[in-house]
């Protein structure tokens, strides 16, 4: 089986190592790890990822920021996204679904959960 | 008694001198007639005719007091006839019973007979009914034949006195004003009764639907300073608003029936006048009366006065009493504010923590799920260790999330709420910025909203806040959409952790609030940092920029969402999401 692309931008390096460890080990998945969303096109052009997981709290450039680059791409708005924030209010929920993401995860959150939301994200296409 | 004696020609003598002299010193003591044809006055009859007519009392005695001449007007002054007064041998101690009136006249005709002028003087007399009356006297002496005669004017000046110490009481009160309406309004209340002889006086008040006493003067001790109006004479006359109610012989009017005072205080007269409040008649001023009583028109003048003192009083309570609701209003509002402040404050630190403690939580749950993934299944004590570190990692969630949801409950009194009330209210309270700023507002309500769970004055703040800033926003005029809609959330396409945590489920209802400017708007550099407390794009001068965090704040203590969109330019529109009771 093809392993499927799953970017993930997140500020907490030590986070992107855990989970792209954690991703990697299921054998399933191709990971690329970016700390800012500063590149995130080019970066997209490049890796063409099939998922993208995405921070909302990140210096400069934010989640919805960076959904709103997504957006305005051609590649970027059909690829799925799913937010994994240490935020967890239902306002932040609300403007991320109002930018046209997926899931939104809460941190901390378990591998299994992880892996549930990116299978159904997979199925859906924007 | 000599005097007594003295012939009937001598009195003819005595008047035909009189005629000769007597016309002038009338003249220069002012008596107010005017020169009569000398033929006219050849005779005795015509000269009684003439002093029949002057409406002053006339005169003319001698040492002893006898009078030669004591015409009709005196007569009615004091009651007693020309026989009457001659034929008592100490007339001047009969109509000056008090030792200090008579005094006075005593010493005037003294100096009189001294001095050989013209005396003026101001006394009470007491008539023969024992009525008191202020007279001012003028007389002269004249002599005749060797004899000192005294030629005196009686005028009647009761009424004058009467008058001038009414006005004296009313400048008396006016001057000795305090700052309390309704104690002015007691005593104006007290000077009606007082200048009026009445049984007692009254003014009551229409408050909250009952007749109210607010000034009161001489009425019993068991009267109800609170009643239910009808049937009240007093409610009858604010309610026509009349300016002069005259009620005589109560006992057989139709308000025996109805007002139990009447009865209680066998009361017979009625003078009353309704008190208005700006365009509304608000109160009623009346004296009553135990015995008949016919007002005269200084008496009306009087409760004029006194009427329209009560009105001005009344005025300025309204205008006091507005004053202390907007002070109280401006007390509380700011309480609410600082308040607000203070919760959107903890709020942030508690969110800041929470976010900053969740991060490595993330990061040490993924490393742990890395680690179980490696560890045999024989290795139970590794296995337990590491589910005992998953336990505590949802231990240390679950406490920032206390701490966080515990800063945002504050102190809110949730009850299920009609929005579109609420949101009238909040409109009509900054009316007095949308009226003079050129801006239509177009309302949109849907009807039979389901009711929300909230705190009435929380929520009330944040559409203060939301329209003021969109008042603020169109100062060249605009157009003002208020909305308010049910709708289902259903943004999501995938709920793959099976959040239980989230405030509003999948598909759950919610009703939206929606204010919509046509203003300048807000650029989306601006727009990102909306919420960051102490962000403005207004002056130093016009704010300090907690607005919208504390009205973010407002709104994540509901566990509602806040959405504002905007282009610059063309206008803001916010959207408050809340959930249903």
């Amino acid at each position: 089986m093809k392993k499927r692309k799953v970017m993930v931008i997140d500020d907490e390096m030590d986070f992107l190592k855990v989970i792209k460890l954690n991703l990697e080990k299921t054998g399933n998945y191709e990971v690329r790890t970016l700390s800012t969303a500063k590149d995130i096109i080019p970066e997209v052009h490049f890796f063409e990822p099939d998922v993208i997981l995405l921070d909302m709290l990140m210096p400069s450039i934010g989640g919805l920021d960076a959904c709103e680059m997504l957006n305005n791409d051609p590649l970027g708005k059909s690829i799925p996204i799913i937010i994994v924030s240490a935020l967890d209010k239902d306002q932040d929920r609300y403007l991320a679904y109002k930018k046209g993401i997926i899931d939104y995860l809460v941190k901390p959150i378990e591998k299994k959960d992880i892996i549930t939301a990116i299978e159904n994200a997979l199925k859906y296409k924007r | 008694m000599e005097n007594k004696e003295k012939s009937k020609g001598q009195l003819i003598k005595d008047l035909n001198f009189f005629k000769k002299i007597g016309i002038k010193q009338l003249e220069k003591l002012g008596v107010r007639y005017k020169k009569v044809d000398e033929k006219l006055m050849a005779s005795e009859g015509q000269l009684h005719k003439v002093l029949a007519t002057i409406r002053e009392g006339v005169t003319f005695s001698d040492k002893t007091g006898y009078f030669y001449v004591y015409n009709s007007a005196m007569e009615k002054l004091t009651g007693y006839s020309l026989e009457e007064a001659n034929a008592c041998s100490d007339f001047i101690s009969f109509i000056y019973p008090d030792p200090k009136d008579r005094q006075m006249t005593l010493q005037g005709i003294a100096e009189l007979l001294e001095k050989r002028t013209n005396r003026e003087i101001e006394t009470i007399i007491t008539t023969k009914s024992g009525q008191l009356k202020n007279v001012r006297i003028s007389s002269s002496l004249i002599s005749h034949e060797g004899h000192d005669l005294f030629l005196s004017v009686y005028f009647d000046i009761t009424e004058h006195k009467r008058a001038e110490n009414r006005l004296l009481v009313l400048n008396k009160t006016f001057l000795e004003f305090e700052a309390n309406p309704d104690r002015n309004i007691s005593r104006l209340t007290a000077v009606l009764g007082e200048s009026f002889g009445a049984t007692c006086a009254l003014y009551s008040r229409l408050e909250k639907g009952m007749l109210r006493v607010v000034g009161q003067w001489n009425m019993p001790v068991d009267f109800s300073p609170v009643d239910k109006p009808d049937g009240h004479i007093c409610y009858d006359v604010i309610r026509r608003g009349e300016k002069i109610a005259i009620i005589q012989n109560l006992q057989e009017s139709p308000y025996v029936q109805t007002d139990p005072n009447i009865s209680r205080y066998q009361l017979r007269t009625y003078i009353g006048r309704a008190v208005r409040r700006g365009e509304n008649y608000i109160g009623s001023l009346c004296s009553v009366f135990q015995r008949d009583f016919i007002p005269s028109k200084d008496d009306i003048k009087v409760l004029e006065i006194v009427a329209s003192a009560i009105e001005v009083e009344e005025k300025r309570k309204q205008a006091e009493e507005a004053l202390q609701e907007a002070y109280t209003k401006l007390k509380e509002t700011q309480s609410q504010l600082i308040q607000a402040e203070k919760m959107e404050a903890i709020g942030r630190l508690a969110s800041g923590i929470a976010h900053e403690v969740r991060n490595p939580l993330g990061i040490i749950l993924q490393g742990v799920n890395y680690l179980e993934e490696n560890v045999y299944s024989e290795q139970k004590d590794i296995f337990e260790m590491i589910q005992t570190i998953k336990n505590n990692i949802k231990r240390a969630d679950n406490i920032v999330r206390t701490l966080v949801e515990f800063s945002r409950a504050g102190e809110l009194n949730l009850k299920a709420e009609d929005i579109n009330s609420i949101l009238e209210n909040s409109l009509v309270l900054v009316r007095h910025k949308i009226n003079p700023a050129n801006i239509e507002i177009f309302k949109e309500l849907a009807l039979d909203l389901p009711k929300v769970l909230i705190d009435n004055n929380k929520i009330e703040q944040v559409f203060i806040n939301l329209l003021l800033n969109a008042v603020e926003a169109m100062s060249g005029g605009g157009k003002l959409f208020i909305r308010s809609y049910l709708i289902q959330l259903n943004d999501s396409k995938s709920d793959a952790a099976g959040r239980n945590r989230n405030y509003f489920k999948l598909m759950e209802k919610a009703v939206v609030v929606q204010i919509e400017d046509t203003g300048s708007g807000i650029s989306k550099e601006s727009l990102r940092k909306v919420f960051d407390p102490f962000f403005t794009t207004k002056g130093s001068k016009d704010g300090v920029g907690l607005g919208l965090a504390v009205t973010k704040n407002i709104i994540d203590m509901h566990k509602g969402i806040i959405d504002i969109e905007s282009e610059a330019g063309k206008g803001t529109k916010a959207s408050i999401i809340l959930k249903i009771a």
